[in-house]
């Protein structure tokens, strides 16, 4: 027991010794220069050998402090390699086999992409993908901050509002989905809805139409995500300062003047945040579509999710599966650093 | 005196801190030679089992535990299952039958367990849905290695061919289902239609369908959507081949250009609901039988129990056997090549569908057995007294050892989200039938070939 304490303590003593080297950046700091009172290359500051000693002692706490906080960070950090780097290496790695779920994998090389670059599937997923996400970020980048503000004002019962607004999205997207597929039925409530308003002639079968299926489906998306972001905005309302509103009044501001000249450009950080949240969900788009339509109908809502889906579960192609995931990251990456260096330069 | 006091009070402190530190110590070295001695007891005990050991205990045999799963049943048959697992077990003590019910989605689960290595000893598949690619990954056992030909001759041979993947059998049939035609009597009377004669053939069945939509309130004849559940026993009583002996691919062919020219009339017509070409299979899956329960199609073919439970009090139904004729399915227990107990596993799943576990769970639910005694039973001879057990009835009039069944065409999950992309394809008129054939002939191929 007490030689088992004796190693540990010694062990630690050891480790101690090599980490005095380190400065606090992790630098290795030249003992000779310390000890001759050269000047610290880090801090320009002349270090005398009385600064040296009391540097040292500092050091150590310093490094202390720094393998406290690595020890608290290893667990973490072990959580985060199991359950995300390494599945996402794996996936690169899956991306270049054939592999069935089952046996070994393969390695094919850059196979599962050239078969992508020709796949019209990939393609016409990938355009829905993109059309889908263009117009449900515009969605939900615009009409969550009209209803924001609609509800930040002083009028009594907007508490009310807001919260029918947030239920959507705190209700189950199957449910939701399987609502709206009875909703759109061609016999459904929605066209009664419209043949009420005089729309008798517009009575269109939404999710058979390969030309409003994926409309369709965007709008079911908006209507259940902008209670979310509705309050990511109304957060960012209320932290805005009341004073600048009150000079622009006193300065004859319109309401309008102060939503379009104070508001919007003051809120800018909240609609950085919503349109890189909403790109993320957006490109990601499953269950809407797996629920309402399969993919259909001939494809006309066939997203890059639901493909992959499809080729992992449904027709066991798990490499290929990787390599639409791997597609599918970067498009993520790039549009969300894109957006990110668009709307940061204009903060 | 002082000193005295000072003395006595060292020597309390010093009482005080020895007995502390004796509390704290290292245990003594007489303390160690205890514990070193019980060792000495412990050989005594042993000498007293060797005389025990002299008079020889039978010993028990090994305990076998065998996992079984099956597919959304525990709610409604969790008594049954329960009663044929004690049975089971009574007449086998060394067995133990561990039950897992699991809800539907049924290929992913097994997927993710074939992939962990936990999938379970006997567990329930459809012929059409993951059979035939885990038989194809070598995943499953040849059940023939381990049942007597006396056993298989129990079976319908059509259902036991069901699970047959290029001569060999993946699994032991259970239940199945067929498919029956229900008929709206008030909107054929409407349309001046005998409400007792029912069409024998789709074409007919459309004919009929055109005239509710003409005569009727009804905006539409038939109910249908193309899906897995619906089009392709569909296609198969039309006599649409999917692949031929050999396992070519045979859907490019005249008779299904024939069949899909019929359907597409039907939908610029009109006659079926637009919403034909939508996937309803994750959501409204009942929407066909919404329609004909509604009032708003006058006809549809499905199996028992969905459409029945679904009509309201009241409807004036009309029950017959399908035109052309019903292909069945079967569910089927596989065992899987990780199992460490393939002949008690089959043991056990033959014993699960013997005839009569079948007959049994026939009398809970109009399903079709997969034992030729279970299908000849008296109780069958009986007259229906429900709805569900008239369509039953029709189901179980056409099951022979001929008849047709959905097998095991590997890839299948891919061939058919080809299918109804293309079919919708023609008929949103987005492809003509011949392309619409072509496409999926050529990416089947593709498909096939990969497998």
């Amino acid at each position: 027991m007490i030689e088992t304490k004796a190693l540990a303590s010694s062990g630690i003593a050891v480790l101690s010794r090599c980490l005095n080297s380190l400065d606090w950046k992790g630098e290795v700091v030249k003992p000779t220069m310390l000890a001759n009172g050269a000047d610290d290359q880090h801090t320009g500051v002349e270090v005398s050998p009385m600064n040296s000693r009391r540097r040292q002692s500092g050091l150590n706490g310093t490094i202390k402090e720094n393998l406290t906080a690595y020890a608290f960070l290893l667990l973490p950090m072990a959580v985060l390699t199991i359950f995300f780097f390494y599945p996402l290496l794996d996936t690169f790695h899956l991306s270049l086999t054939q592999f069935r779920g089952f046996g070994p994998r393969v390695f094919v090389g850059l196979n599962n992409y050239r078969k992508l670059a020709a796949d019209p599937t990939f393609k016409l997923a990938l355009k829905n993908t993109v059309t889908y996400a263009v117009i449900v970020v515009f969605g939900l980048v615009t009409f969550p901050l009209f209803l924001a503000i609609l509800t930040n004002s002083r009028v009594q019962g907007t508490a009310a509002f807001r919260a029918m607004y947030y239920v959507p999205s705190i209700t189950s997207m199957v449910i939701v989905g399987i609502t709206f597929t009875m909703l759109y039925n061609q016999r459904g409530l929605l066209n009664y809805g419209l043949s009420l308003v005089g729309l008798s002639n517009f009575q269109p079968a939404w999710l058979a139409n390969p030309d409003l299926a994926l409309l369709a489906i965007m709008f079911v998306t908006i209507w259940h995500a902008a209670g979310y972001y509705m309050m990511i905005y109304f957060t960012g309302l209320k932290g805005l300062p009341s004073e600048v509103y009150e000079a622009a009044l006193i300065d004859g501001a319109t309401r309008w003047q102060c939503i379009r000249y104070l508001t919007i450009p003051l809120m800018r950080p909240y609609v950085t945040l919503v349109t890189v949240t909403a790109i993320i969900a957006a490109m990601k788009v499953f269950v809407e579509v797996k629920v309402m339509t399969g993919g259909g109908p001939a494809g006309a809502t066939q997203v890059m999710n639901l493909y992959t889906y499809d080729n992992a579960f449904a027709y066991l192609k798990m490499g290929y599966a990787a390599a639409i995931g791997v597609i599918l990251l970067l498009f993520i990456l790039a549009l969300s650093m894109l957006s990110l260096r668009i709307l940061e330069r204009n903060v | 005196m002082l000193a005295r006091k000072k003395l006595m009070a060292l020597a309390a402190v010093v009482l005080v801190v020895s007995t502390i530190l004796s509390a704290c110590a290292q245990p003594t070295p007489e303390t160690v030679v205890e514990e070193v001695e019980v060792p000495v007891e412990v050989t005594k005990e042993v000498e007293v089992e060797v005389v025990v050991t002299a008079t020889p205990v039978p010993a028990e045999p090994e305990k076998v535990t065998v996992s079984f799963m099956t597919m959304n049943l525990k709610d409604a048959f969790g008594d049954y299952i329960e009663g044929v697992i004690a049975a089971y077990e009574t007449e086998n003590p060394n067995i133990e039958i561990e039950w897992i019910d699991v809800s539907s989605n049924q290929k992913e689960w097994t997927m993710a367990n074939l992939v962990a290595g936990t999938l379970p000893d006997v567990f329930d598949q459809q012929a059409s849905r993951g059979l035939p690619e885990l038989a194809s990954m070598g995943a499953l056992v040849d059940v023939e290695e381990y049942v007597t030909d006396a056993q298989m001759a129990e079976y319908f041979s059509s259902a036991w061919d069901g699970a047959r993947l290029n001569g060999v059998a993946y699994g032991i049939p259970w239940y199945g289902g067929g498919r029956v035609f229900y008929w709206n009597k008030d909107l054929f009377q409407e349309a001046g239609l005998d409400p007792d004669v029912p069409p024998t053939t789709y074409t007919e069945a459309l004919e009929i369908a055109r005239m509710i939509k003409e005569r009727t309130t009804a905006p539409y004849g038939y109910a249908f959507y193309i899906s897995d559940y619906l089009g392709t026993p569909m296609l198969m009583s039309e006599g649409v081949q999917f692949v031929d002996s050999d396992g070519a691919v045979a859907v490019n062919s005249e008779r299904t250009a024939e069949v899909f020219d019929r359907w597409k009339t039907a939908y610029d017509e009109g006659i079926i609901p637009p919403e034909v070409v939508v996937d309803y299979e994750h959501s409204d899956v009942y929407a066909d039988v919404n329609w004909f329960a509604s009032g708003q199609a006058g006809m549809l073919v499905r199996t028992g129990g969905g459409v029945i439970r679904n009509l309201p009090e009241g409807f004036n139904v009309g029950i017959g056997p399908a035109p052309e004729g019903t292909p069945y399915f079967f569910h089927y227990f596989a065992i899987p090549t990780q199992s460490e107990h393939p002949q008690e596993a089959v043991d056990f799943a033959l014993y699960f569908t013997n005839w009569e576990n079948q007959l049994e769970f026939c009398k809970l639910v109009a399903v079709m057995p997969s034992t030729r005694k279970t299908a000849a039973d008296a109780y069958f001879d009986q007259e229906p007294t429900t709805p569900a057990q008239e369509a039953a009835g029709y189901m179980l009039s056409e099951l022979n050892d001929d008849s047709l069944v959905i097998s095991l065409i590997p890839g299948w999950g891919e061939m058919v989200g080809v299918l109804k992309e293309h079919w919708s394809k023609q008929m949103l008129g987005e492809e003509t039938t011949e392309q619409a054939l072509g496409e999926i002939e050529k990416a089947w191929n593709l498909i096939i070939a990969s497998q």
